[in-house]
């Protein structure tokens, strides 16, 4: 029996290093084991780049220069040399004149140049004139010798190409260098050449009874409807290497962020509510006490629509212009001035779901132990760029009972931080027009060594909710979702996060956001 | 948000003491303000926008220096009269009619000073005074005038002066249409018959608000010892609390305040009133709202560090009293919110309300959820386009004519005025930014869109819609149904199509989506004019259902 990593190995192998193994036992030579093993070289290339990563063979490539015939060259090897044509066609005294001769040779006009000129240069021609005042040729007597020896080319010539150049005897180089310097005869070609070493656990292998015979690579259902598969044994596979990707449906990122948060509210009690893009002042400002001459108002700052709304009944409008102008009995001094239907009536893009939670109070008529919350988007008339959109994404609840405090908003806001994975938070004293304390909770991020800010939350004033008859407290708090998922998604761009922009390769194949920060 | 720009030295000078670059962070912090930058000696200090008395490094210094225990208590500054009269006229009553004015004797300004100064002024002039319109504040050199100073308006032709900055004299109309200033606030004078001025007894004028100051008498330099103030606006209170912000600094700066005396029809009133107000605030009320226990020793210790002097308690009532340059104060839970501040909210114990209700989700979102696991399963890829867009791209792209539809005005951005009426344009945008991927891509969205309805409050409604698309050479009409009936199949329901036309898609390849007899959305394969025009050039079908109306066919088969 093979040991166990030798059994491991010749078990895994596949069809065509099956049917190659047995071969390296009698030769390592790529076109030799290509027909030993009756397959084509490419695949025994393949087989072998297989096998030497089992450790069974080593491949080096080995760069060599070969000596090559070129288009003239091939031809000089089947017909011979020209300057040896010329030569066998003047031997034992023939003379021709240059038309005869080249009739009588079949050479083109310039190689009978180019062969004179060889010819001459070795003084084996020589020219003169006939009777006829014809120039002829004819061989001197060292034409005559030279015609019966063999040259040092010639004798190259019958070399099998390509013929490496290291292996070449000195002769032989100085007949490549004459033959380099004619028009296309010979070339040097760079080749590499695949060596082939069978390591020490090759060796080891090939010593063992190689038996192939019931081995498959797949089952088949042939097999099962056969019962054939009795008979068989299955190639065990490199389990451990990587295989190519797939991908599927997926959920996107930022929804999956949104639910997380969705989850969390859910956990703790709350429902939820949902309400209009489209507000109008009066749900979106007013109704909660923000002045209507409050910054935000701006065209700068939201959108307006251009277009007036309807106003909730009577007596709530009664109340809220109370509120504002007065303080309508809270104890509050209220804004003074004169409190505007028409400012209230403007449609514009809500800029906070705070406006859903006013009409919760209003359209819901609440008045009771409840809890709510909204996850939803918001808009602001700003010019886009990489950390700003023109809308955002907010989540944002609220906790309606008695006898609220400070310290149950610090209680919630930090038991929805630890939901979050955050622990490790802190308060700030902040200022939102509805709210009285207000309050920002920022989280510590222990890679970037910094605070950051994600919560803003408050006990809703007297005068934002004596308009409803409310007379319970409520707390409330809310986040950037786009924040938050810019945070649990690592995506700092906002286009690359939401909208259009956003790369599909990147949605498909995210790590899903985890609740940690 | 509001940025106090000065340097660690300054403030710590202010102070009083000598605080880290940490302690001051760790103060600022919980006093309610931020350490926003700092670089070298330079910091920069956000303020909340309520808090105008902190908008000069001379006003957070002031509150800091109390919140630490180095200074507690209300701060008392004197103010001596200074003889001084600002006669109103009755015809400044329909474009400008308050004003309030002070004088500060004995400065000596610093650069830093004069930079504050003006820092300061322009602060409140474009957060609490809303870019001028509330309120305009006047400095000027107070040795060059001769009082007393009228305040009147003047038709703009017969106001005639050279502003600051100008080289020559120009009319009040000119001064709007020509001087960059008066280009900037033009909009506030707009329509008026007169506009307003301040004048000298020898008739020069001093400034033409709220749009700019005279060269010859409105002009502060380092060598200005002595300085006139105004402000004026539509709300006698606010005036007042921002002269008294201005002359605090003042006073603050080493000057001395002094009083002038406002002359109105029939009622004379004198500018600033340091004298503080007051309020109560009801322990109880403490608890109530903080959750902590404070007894009326510490409340009182509390309120000296945030400015406040409690002058008598009686049943559990404290009577205080706020400085004057306080405009924040609406309400008892203000002061409170101080109390808190003081308390530091870090020093509190979180407490878990113990309030019992049941968490329930709303059937659309349930729906959406549900469909879009189902797509999931499909093997189809979730988008999330925005619900912000143009015109272009939801009509003119689609081969559509423009329908009734939420239109934006105003927007910065150029690439968006109008809300989404549909997703499948946003979505054939998704699959243009991603051409380079190879196909198929599939791909999904369930996401709000708005369309008019007269018959809301808002007349407008949210609409929630699911659209898909399979984007792939092979794509046809086929894939996009086999999708749809997958999707409605785990609900239960079977959609009918029913032959149609709609430019988007290919003629003979496009229906409406029956559910339980409701119309619900459209189906096809979209028109290759529609794909050319987004730069897509593989084979697109789709569809893109109403949720809503999908939730209604559910209610209706139960």
């Amino acid at each position: 029996m093979p040991s166990p990593d030798k059994k491991q190995v010749i078990d895994s192998l596949s069809a065509i290093e099956r049917q190659l193994l047995p071969q390296l036992k009698k030769t390592t030579e790529v076109q030799k084991l290509a027909k030993l093993a009756r397959m084509d070289e490419d695949s025994v290339r393949r087989a072998l780049l297989w096998l030497s990563n089992k450790g069974i063979v080593a491949l080096t490539t080995r760069s060599e220069e070969l000596v090559d015939l070129d288009e003239n060259g091939r031809l000089y090897k089947d017909k011979g040399l020209p300057e040896k044509i010329i030569l066998h066609a003047l031997v034992d005294g023939k003379n021709f004149t240059l038309k005869e001769l080249s009739l009588k040779t079949g050479l083109p006009g310039p190689e009978m140049s180019a062969c004179m000129g060889i010819l001459k240069g070795r003084a084996a021609l020589e020219m003169i004139r006939d009777d006829a005042n014809n120039l002829i040729m004819r061989l001197t007597k060292a034409g005559e010798e030279l015609a019966k020896k063999e040259t040092l080319e010639e004798k190259f010539f019958k070399n099998d190409f390509p013929v490496p150049l290291a292996n070449l005897k000195p002769e032989e180089k100085a007949a490549v260098e004459h033959l380099l310097r004619r028009k296309s005869c010979i070339k040097i070609v760079k080749q590499k050449e695949l060596v082939v070493d069978i390591l020490p656990f090759g060796k080891e292998i090939l010593k063992e009874k190689l038996d192939f015979k019931n081995v498959e690579d797949a089952l088949t259902p042939a097999m099962l409807e056969s019962g054939e598969w009795r008979k068989k044994r299955f190639r065990s596979f490199d389990i451990e290497s990587p295989v190519p990707p797939v991908t599927g449906g997926r959920r996107h990122p930022f929804i999956e962020v949104c639910n997380i948060i969705r989850d969390i509210f859910l956990e703790m009690g709350f429902q939820e509510m949902s309400g209009p893009w489209v507000e109008t002042a009066f749900w979106c400002m007013d109704s909660m006490w923000i002045p209507q001459d409050h910054p935000a108002r701006d065209v700068q700052d939201t959108f307006f629509l251009g277009m007036k709304g309807d106003l909730p009944d009577k007596n709530l409008v009664r109340n809220v212009k109370e509120a504002h102008e007065t303080g309508a009995g809270t104890g509050s001094t209220g804004h003074g001035g004169v409190w505007s239907e028409d400012i209230a009536r403007e449609l514009l893009l809500r800029t906070h779901t705070t406006a859903t939670t006013f009409r919760m109070f209003g359209i819901g008529k609440l008045n009771q132990d409840c809890k709510y919350f909204y996850v939803g988007n918001n808009f602001r008339n700003e010019t886009v760029d990489a950390t700003h959109l023109s809308e955002f994404w907010q989540a944002e609840g609220f906790i309606m009972g008695d006898g609220l405090t400070l310290s149950d908003l610090m209680g919630f806001v930090k038991e929805f931080y630890a939901k979050l994975g955050i622990t490790k938070i802190r308060f700030k004293p902040t200022y939102n027009p509805y709210t009285e304390p207000s309050m920002e909770a920022h989280y510590y991020d222990e890679q970037k060594g910094r605070w950051y800010a994600l919560i803003n939350s408050g006990i809703f004033r007297q005068e934002s909710l004596a308009p409803f008859g409310i007379k319970k407290s409520v707390i409330a708090w809310g986040m950037g979702a786009s924040r938050i998922a810019a945070i649990l998604t690592n995506k700092r761009n906002l286009k690359e996060l939401v909208g259009a922009t956003c790369d599909f390769g990147w949605i498909g194949e995210h790590t899903a956001p985890q609740r940690r920060l | 948000m509001v940025v106090v720009n000065t340097k660690l030295n300054t403030l710590n000078r202010i102070i009083g003491k000598s605080l880290s670059l940490e302690e001051l962070e760790r103060s600022l912090f919980d006093f309610g303000m931020e350490l926003e930058s700092h670089e070298g000696d330079d910091i920069a200090v956000e303020i909340t926008a309520e808090r105008s008395d902190l908008v000069s490094v001379h006003g957070i210094g002031r509150a800091l220096q109390a919140y630490l225990g180095i200074k507690k208590g209300i701060p008392v500054w004197n103010v001596k009269p200074s003889g001084m009269h600002v006669v109103v006229d009755k015809n400044v009553a329909d474009v400008r009619p308050f004003t309030v004015a002070a004088v500060i004797k004995n400065l000596k300004l610093a650069d830093d000073d004069i930079r504050e100064i003006i820092a300061v002024q322009e602060k409140i002039h474009q957060g609490f005074a809303r870019r001028r319109r509330r309120a305009a504040i006047g400095i000027y050199p107070l040795e060059p005038i001769t009082p007393p100073i009228d305040y009147l308006a003047l038709a703009p032709e017969k106001i005639f002066f050279q502003p600051l900055d100008a080289q020559v004299g120009m009319t009040g109309a000119q001064i709007l249409a020509d001087h960059p200033a008066g280009k900037d606030y033009a909009h506030l004078l707009e329509g008026k018959k007169v506009y307003p001025i301040f004048r000298d007894a020898k008739g020069e004028i001093l400034s033409m608000p709220p749009i700019i100051n005279s060269e010859k008498l409105g002009r502060v330099t380092e060598n200005t010892k002595d300085i006139f103030i105004e402000c004026s606006g539509f709300e006698l209170s606010l005036l007042q609390t921002i002269l008294n912000i201005l002359v605090t600094m003042f006073a603050d700066m080493g000057g001395s305040v002094q009083s002038v005396d406002i002359a109105y029809a029939g009622k004379t009133i004198t500018t600033p009133d340091l004298a503080p107000f007051e309020r109560t605030v009801r322990m109880k009320n403490i608890h109530s709202l903080l959750g902590i226990a404070v007894d009326e020793k510490k409340a009182k210790d509390l309120l000296s560090r945030m400015m406040y002097h409690v002058v008598s308690s009686k049943e559990g009532m404290l009577t205080v009293q706020i400085p004057r340059i306080r405009s924040d104060i609406w309400h008892e839970v203000d002061i409170i919110d101080d109390i808190a501040r003081a308390y530091g909210f870090n020093n509190f114990m979180p407490t878990f309300p113990n309030i019992m209700t049941v968490a329930a989700t709303l059937p659309l979102s349930d729906l959406k959820e549900q469909l879009a696991e189902t797509m999931v399963g499909l093997g189809f890829v979730e988008t999330t386009t925005l619900g912000l867009t143009n015109e272009g791209h939801q009509y003119a792209n689609m081969e559509i004519k423009e329908e009734p539809h939420i239109a934006i005005k105003d927007s910065v951005e150029k690439s968006v005025s109008m809300v989404r009426s549909r997703l499948l344009p946003e979505n054939l945008l998704a699959l243009h930014y991603n051409r380079h991927r190879p196909c198929p891509q599939r791909i999904f969205e369930c996401g709000f869109c708005v369309i008019p309805d007269d018959h809301a409050d808002v007349k407008a409604r949210n609409i929630l819609n699911l659209c898909t698309l399979i984007c792939d050479k092979a794509a046809t009409f086929t894939h996009a149904r086999q999708a749809l009936d997958a999707a409605l199949r785990p609900l239960g329901l079977v959609a009918e199509i029913m032959h149609s036309e709609h430019p988007s898609f290919i003629p003979g390849r496009v229906g409406r989506v029956i559910v339980g007899g409701i119309d619900c959305g459209m189906i096809g394969e979209v028109h290759p004019k529609v794909l050319e025009n987004w730069g897509i050039t593989v084979p697109t079908a789709g569809f893109e259902i109403s949720i809503d109306a999908i939730l209604q066919a559910l209610k209706e088969k139960r």
